[in-house]
């Protein structure tokens, strides 16, 4: 006969138990963090990534596909085979410069032919020859018609409904484009837009030898298709995949930075859950001592009561895992119908894989935080019948940490798909809970030396006596609490650091209008001419296009780089007399640059893509003129912010060579608008670049993201509060006992309450000021390693956090307790 | 059998022989080991020297879970605190070690003999709502639910008024008589301990056999 019994009769047992443990209420507030922890896991994964695909939606209308494939010569037919054979919606597109005529003026413009498939993605917005209103257009100009901006008929003094000459064919002007979401907005479009069908191109002169022409596949359709063609497509070196970052960097730095901060929040609420866990299975097991031990005299065997409680933490956590999706759709669907009005329209639903990472997520850190605390129930000694003291052999420190530290490994790389941001997090966050935790002991320890002979008030003795009596718990406690209001800390912070560097980068003032090409001699007037406009002037920077030709005396076609897109291209340079604002030197010296003789500084990136660096010498040519220059500095460059920006900055002697102009940039009102249609006139020779329609782009875009990161912000308030109370009430019924023995005792309920709130003082202090140093080690991690912003101390927060915490503490706490001071004390002794 | 650093010793030269249907009561001062020596007989703990066999097997060369085994055969346990799961019925709390042991018939079985204990009243009850006699008898009656060849008693009547124990003793004799079941109960309690067929006392370590021996064969030194 043997004692084994099988595993099915093990999951019947375990199930049977549950049942019964759950219906006295035993296991109500297990269940209730884990269903908590796994609500606000699903909440934030299913939200961020509906938000995360309408931002992109956002991104693929400014792209104006899902992909985009750039090529400089024309498209291989197999290209659109395959797409085709793919079942994905395809358009083209040949963008080059051209002049333009019409009648005796003529100007440079920014060709784009079409084909019927365009617009795939984002809006056309044309204003129609005729009284009809501006609407968005499902196609592009029919043959033999032109679309074209409002700034080209003001340099050419025509109306809408005049002809207009292009590589020799005569179109009819018949709409003028108001809003091309996929417009782009670098300075090789900054000519005005003609827009006109594909037919009107092919053939013409206009494709001859020497043309600039990219041809641009547009293509829309299922994820894994694209992802298919991408794969399938072989590109030669002049054909790329272009994506946002492309097209636009302060819109995709911003992207990027919002989805981090999203994908953080949420790791940070998975990593509260994890807490939560961790919290509520040691009082768990803790709580089964007896029953484990009692089991065991019964004749089950080790193994087997820790297979039955491990059956029981893997019901409960598939039993919270059902109940938390419930809640988190509803919580999602609620968010979204009470912000109808803010989000996006036609908002795509979540995939699978949100489902995936949120509701395995309790799986998970169930398993990962929960179960190591279920080891000692296996190996406790069923002696414990009889001596109630035997507790088990505690399991190792190490071995919790260790599988915890894997868990949440695999919960960060499930959540973020991001190795460089599952291993920072991790690192510092194991860095700083350990650091915390030896401050913790010090503390803990040092507090309890200096107190040893110290005559202490009641109040204070009890508080003292309950925090010390058992270090490890309350140690626990107070890591819990710290590391929770580290993360509402940290959250929060970084929410007003990413959104006040937002609005640094684009302020309403941001200049929306650039002015090149201006003369040396038009200086004057037309920095008058603004003024008189109503506009502030601002820097008027020299501007020549140059080409690289040879580094170290070597030609560029003979190195590895001749391919870059920066070879055989003009990179617009100017004369290092002054810093633009948002240029920081990275390397040398900008005084040598700006000061010597025959001295020149790189942008950072251009440089490193060159492997370029200093005392390099480089020699350029620009408008016929050959120049050598040796680079003394390295610049980083902002080209997010709506200033003129520069790849190379040379010493004023160099560009004394060079025949150049001037250019700037500015803010025009709403209110002030028509002007430039009346500096369009007057200076016909300057080209004016309108980027309003882009930076409204912009500012809509942070204003979704602005909100996304407050939300997710509530809901990681949420759910850091939720985990402390949580631990509050782990604890409740040790403090009902104690009340109950402190009251036979003749304590009175304002000496109990009095300790109670000398208590949550001592621990919220305590935790708030480990929070503050924490918070202050992981947002100079971040603001560093990730997010790229200048990091900032924390601040007032170590002013305005401590008594937070208590009052925070107090509240709750009082409320949870109020029975300790209510219930007979005799019932609670007797329970 | 040790204790922080330096060796402790607890139970020294103890020779004993239980019979089959026996009733042993093992007497003592607190802290004269009474306890450890129930551990040890019961394979809840094990001697660090010596011989101990429990229903003819020999535990003192088994591990842990082999003891479990042999518990699980035949062994049972009432104790001086009850020690009832606070989150099962007194039914549910009866059918556990039958569960245990993949019993058929938990339920009838265990309604049944708390029905004969007098507690056919309070099958539903929790263990917070019955009073400390009756948490008692739930603890015998799940005792002798898998009808144990031995039972061991730790102060069975030990948190019980003196009417009330009464009842628990008269119980405990009852089914020990009625099913032939071993009854070894530590106690130190010299009245409870007389309605046993041998007395042992427990002094400092040893064991020395109460006057009046019984029939029964027992060496002690």
């Amino acid at each position: 006969m043997t004692s084994a019994i099988s595993w099915w009769a093990e999951l019947r047992l375990s199930m049977r138990l549950l049942g019964r443990e759950a219906r006295s209420g035993e296991l109500t507030l297990i269940l209730l963090s884990l269903v908590l922890a796994v609500t606000v896991s699903t909440a934030i994964a299913l939200f961020s990534q509906r938000l995360d695909l309408a931002m992109k939606a956002n991104a693929n209308d400014m792209l104006g596909a899902d992909l985009r494939v750039s090529s400089s010569t024309p498209l291989p037919d197999n290209w659109m085979t395959e797409a085709s054979a793919l079942n994905l919606q395809q358009a083209r597109t040949m963008t080059f410069p051209s002049v333009v005529l019409a009648g005796d003026n003529m100007t440079i413009a920014a060709i784009k032919a079409v084909d019927d498939g365009y617009p795939l993605r984002g809006e056309l917005l044309v204003k129609p020859y005729g009284s009809e209103p501006s609407s968005l257009q499902m196609h592009g100009p029919k043959a033999g018609e032109t679309w074209v901006e409002q700034r080209l008929l003001s340099l050419l003094n025509i109306e809408l409904g005049a002809m207009l000459d292009v590589g020799g064919r005569s179109l009819q002007v018949t709409g003028v484009i108001e809003k091309e979401s996929d417009r782009g907005g670098n300075f090789y479009t900054l000519s005005p837009r003609v827009m006109v069908h594909w037919s009107e191109v092919i053939g013409s002169p206009l494709l001859g030898p020497g043309s600039r022409v990219t041809y641009r596949l547009l293509l829309s359709g299922n994820a894994d298709d694209l992802d298919t063609l991408r794969d399938n497509l072989m590109l030669e070196p002049n054909q790329s995949f272009e994506s946002l970052s492309d097209g636009n960097q302060a819109m995709s730095t911003s992207l990027e930075r919002a989805q981090r901060y999203l994908g953080l929040a949420a790791i940070l609420a998975v990593v509260l859950a994890s807490v939560a866990v961790a919290i509520s299975a040691r009082r768990y097991s803790e709580r089964h001592f007896n029953v484990s031990a009692l089991m065991r005299t019964f004749g089950l065997q080790r193994n087997s009561v820790l297979r039955i409680f491990f059956w029981q933490l893997v019901l409960i956590g598939l039993l919270a895992t059902a109940v938390g999706a419930v809640t988190a759709l509803l919580l999602q669907q609620g968010l979204l119908s009470v912000l109808a009005t803010l989000i996006p329209e036609g908002l795509p639903p979540a995939g699978l894989s949100a489902w995936l990472v949120g509701l395995s997520t309790g799986l998970i850190s169930l398993l990962g935080f929960g179960f190591p605390h279920l080891l000692p129930l296996s190996s406790i000694s069923p002696l414990r019948v009889l001596r109630r003291d035997l507790v088990p052999v505690p399991i190792s420190g190490w071995l919790l940490y260790g599988v915890a530290l894997v868990a949440l490994t695999l919960l960060l790389w499930l959540l973020s798909g991001d190795a460089a941001l599952s291993v920072g997090v991790m690192l510092g966050g194991s860095l700083t809970l350990l650091l915390l935790l030896s401050l913790l002991r010090g503390m803990l320890a040092l507090t309890g030396r200096g107190l040893r002979n110290r005559e202490l008030s009641l109040g204070l003795r009890f508080a003292w006596q309950h925090l010390s009596r058992n270090r490890t718990a309350t140690a626990g406690q107070l890591m819990a609490f710290a590391l929770t209001l580290m993360v509402m800390l940290v959250i929060g912070v970084l929410r007003n650091d990413l959104l006040a560097d937002w609005q640094r980068s684009l302020p309403d003032d941001a200049p929306n209008i650039f002015a090149l090409n201006i003369q040396p001699y038009e200086q004057e007037t037309f920095t008058q001419g603004l003024v008189e406009s109503g506009v502030t002037p601002r820097l008027l920077y020299p501007m020549v296009p140059m080409r690289l030709i040879e580094v170290n005396g070597t030609a560029v076609s003979e190195l590895p780089i001749a391919e870059d897109r920066a070879i055989n291209r003009d990179l617009l340079s100017s004369v290092a007399d002054n810093l633009p604002e948002n240029n920081e030197v990275v390397a040398g010296n900008w005084f040598a640059t700006r000061d010597g003789i025959g001295q020149v500084s790189v942008e950072e990136e251009l440089a490193e893509r060159l492997n370029i660096g200093l005392g390099d010498a480089l020699t350029f040519r620009a408008a016929g003129v050959t120049v050598n220059a040796e680079i003394s500095s390295l610049r980083s460059v902002d080209w997010g912010s709506m200033t003129p920006n520069f790849y190379m900055m040379l010493s004023a002697d160099l560009l004394e060579q060079i025949p150049g102009s001037f250019m700037t940039s500015f803010h025009l009102s709403d209110a002030n608008s028509a002007k430039l249609t009346t500096l369009v006139r007057q200076y016909p020779g300057i080209t004016f670049v309108d980027t309003r329609y882009l930076l409204t782009q912009i500012q809509t875009l942070l204003q979704r993201l602005t909100l996304a990161i407050e939300l997710i912000l509530v809901f990681v308030l949420v759910g850091a509060m939720l985990v402390m109370l949580s631990v509050l009430m782990t604890s409740t019924r040790e403090r009902f006992v104690q009340g109950a023995i402190l009251r036979t005792l003749g304590a009175t309920r304002l000496q109990i309450r009095q300790s109670q709130w000398i208590e949550f003082a001592l621990v919220g202090s305590v935790s708030s000021v480990l929070a503050l140093v924490g918070g202050e080690l992981v947002c100079a991690g971040l603001y560093i390693g990730l997010l790229d912003i200048p990091y900032r101390p924390l601040g007032w927060a170590w002013l305005w956090l401590p008594p937070l915490t208590v009052v925070g503490l107090l509240i709750p706490g009082t409320w949870m307790l109020r029975r300790v001071i209510s219930a007979p004390p005799l019932q609670v002794l007797r329970d | 059998m040790r204790s922080g650093e330096e060796p402790l010793t607890i139970l020294q030269g103890v020779n004993l022989d239980i019979k089959q249907g026996e009733s042993v009561a093992i007497v003592g001062a607190s802290g004269s080991g009474k306890s450890t020596l129930l551990g040890i007989l019961a394979g809840l703990d094990s001697a660090s020297q010596g011989d101990v066999s429990l229903l003819g097997q020999p535990i003192y060369t088994m591990n842990e879970d082999q003891r479990a085994a042999v518990r699980a055969q035949g062994v049972s346990f009432v104790f001086q605190n009850f020690h009832l799961l606070p989150g099962l019925t007194a039914l549910e709390n009866v059918m556990l070690p039958l569960e245990i042991r993949a019993e058929k018939g938990a339920r009838k079985e265990a309604q049944a003999i708390l029905t004969s204990v007098g507690l056919a009243q309070r099958l539903s009850h929790y263990p917070n709502q019955l009073s400390g006699g009756e948490q008692q008898r739930v603890a015998v009656a799940r005792a002798f639910a898998g009808r144990p060849a031995i039972l061991f008693a730790d102060e069975p009547t030990g948190n019980l008024d003196r009417v009330t124990g009464q009842q628990i003793e008269d119980l405990l004799f009852n089914l020990n008589r009625e099913s032939g079941t071993t009854l070894v109960l530590v106690t130190h309690d010299d009245r409870l301990a007389a309605r046993c067929q041998r007395r042992l006392r427990m002094t400092d370590g040893t064991l020395v056999e109460d006057e009046r021996p019984s029939q029964d064969v027992l060496e002690s030194e």
